[in-house]
């Protein structure tokens, strides 16, 4: 078998995988179950520590060689910890993502999408009229299409309460 | 042979062309979409072809179905965001085109790779499908296993180089699919007791994750790059030629599974 590629962030990203693939293999017998009297085969347990054994064997091979090839190119630490930030970078934007996620029933698919747009495009430093109305109008457009014409199921929003009968119904529909 | 030629006298006819034109078009724009994919377009637009005539309803969404493959590879190749899970290795060479300033060919390249595989698909299905009928129920779980198996084999000797890596993520890729209720004795697994892991990880979900999602995030945290988009030169059989042996390869290996 041939040596690894060695890119920057590959003893980071090894580390990781060894550490949730551990965490994984002692949870094994909280997680799943073992039935008496039931063929090996269609055990529950047994296909998830299949793939964790697997995992972990792989894992294993895969830092081993990664921490071979570490030794031999030093000062790559630099490279690590740059590599590291890019990955902690989106964070800020998980953060905003998840934050949409959680006022879409609060505060509607519309009105949240139409925020999180306009607000997203201003952080990302598009911030001149036009890509404001821009960015109105995609977020318009998708609502449109994905909640009005394709009606995904997506929560309504709890400020629709507060509109007129007719209204509320046709916002909880629609937007 | 009857049945063929008579098939031909609905081809021709104008209304049936128009269906394939409209089918054809919308189910590019809908497989470009990422999340929705043809069976879900398929679903919603269902009930709209039951007041068409039969025959121009099924070719609407047989339009729908064979363009969202190619549509999906739009965004596959543009945004590194598959549009189908069809797409997914279509990022592979696609998106790195269209960092070299080479999209349109990418983009020619699936659409000529497309319309070969769905023609030659239609021509086999026409002339092969007394065959397939016998051998289809043969086809058992085993065998599914075998090529499962040998598609996970596939992964893992096509990162050449990144073998153990690719090796470590198909049974992270197998154990996410094992996650949830099981069905055997409806028993929990590693949901951690939360209760929207206890219907598993959606494929779809997960694709959009890992590839619409990580881009986006890569595309906020990047700075511009204006991506020019240089006109095709000389002929396109010209580009084509060189993997035309490649197209017709996979097609054929394509129909055989």
């Amino acid at each position: 078998m041939g040596r690894e590629e060695y890119q920057a962030g590959d003893l980071v990203f090894a580390i990781l995988m060894l550490f949730i693939v551990m965490v994984l293999l002692v949870s094994i017998p909280f997680e799943t179950k073992w039935f008496d009297g039931v063929p090996l085969v269609k055990q529950p347990r047994l296909w998830p520590t299949f793939c964790l054994v697997g995992m972990a064997l792989f894992g294993l091979l895969y830092s081993i060689q990664i921490w071979r090839s570490y030794k031999i190119q030093l000062g790559q630490v630099q490279g690590e910890l740059n590599e590291l930030s890019s990955w902690l970078r989106p964070l800020e934007f998980v953060f905003y993502f998840v934050l949409y996620v959680w006022s879409v029933p609060l505060a509607g698919y519309l009105l949240s999408t139409l925020l999180f747009f306009s607000l997203l495009t201003i952080r990302a430093g598009y911030r001149t009229l036009l890509m404001f109305w821009v960015s109105l109008a995609t977020g318009f457009g998708i609502v449109i299409v994905f909640k009005s014409l394709l009606q995904v199921k997506i929560a309504s929003g709890a400020i629709y309460d507060y509109l007129p009968d007719g209204w509320a119904t046709f916002f909880m529909i629609y937007f | 042979m009857e049945l063929i030629l008579s098939s031909f006298d609905i081809f021709l006819r104008w209304d049936v062309w128009v269906a394939i034109l409209v089918g054809s078009i919308g189910g590019v724009i809908i497989g470009a979409i990422p999340g929705v994919g043809p069976a879900v377009a398929i679903a919603i637009l269902l009930p709209a072809t039951y007041s068409m005539d039969p025959i121009i309803g099924i070719t609407v969404l047989l339009g729908i179905y064979g363009s969202a493959m190619y549509g999906g590879a739009i965004p596959a190749i543009l945004i590194n965001t598959p549009g189908t899970p069809v797409n997914a290795l279509t990022t592979y060479d696609g998106y790195s085109m269209t960092k070299d300033n080479k999209a349109r060919r990418a983009i020619t390249l699936a659409y000529w790779s497309s319309f070969t595989g769905g023609i030659f698909s239609i021509i086999a299905l026409i002339f092969m499908t007394s065959l397939i009928a016998k051998v289809a129920p043969l086809f058992g779980s085993r065998d599914i296993l075998m090529a499962a198996l040998l598609g996970l084999v596939l992964v893992v000797i096509s990162h050449r180089k990144q073998t153990l890596i690719a090796g470590m993520l198909v049974f992270f890729g197998m154990f996410i699919s094992t996650i949830g209720m099981e069905s055997v004795k409806y028993s929990k697994r590693f949901t951690f007791d939360q209760s929207w892991l206890l219907s598993g990880f959606d494929l779809i979900t997960v694709l959009l994750g890992l590839f619409a999602v990580s881009q986006a995030f890569i595309l906020l945290i990047g700075n511009d790059r204006r991506v020019s988009m240089p006109s095709l030169k000389g002929k396109k059989s010209d580009d084509l030629a060189p993997i035309t042996t490649l197209i017709l390869l996979s097609t054929t290996q394509s129909r055989t599974f």
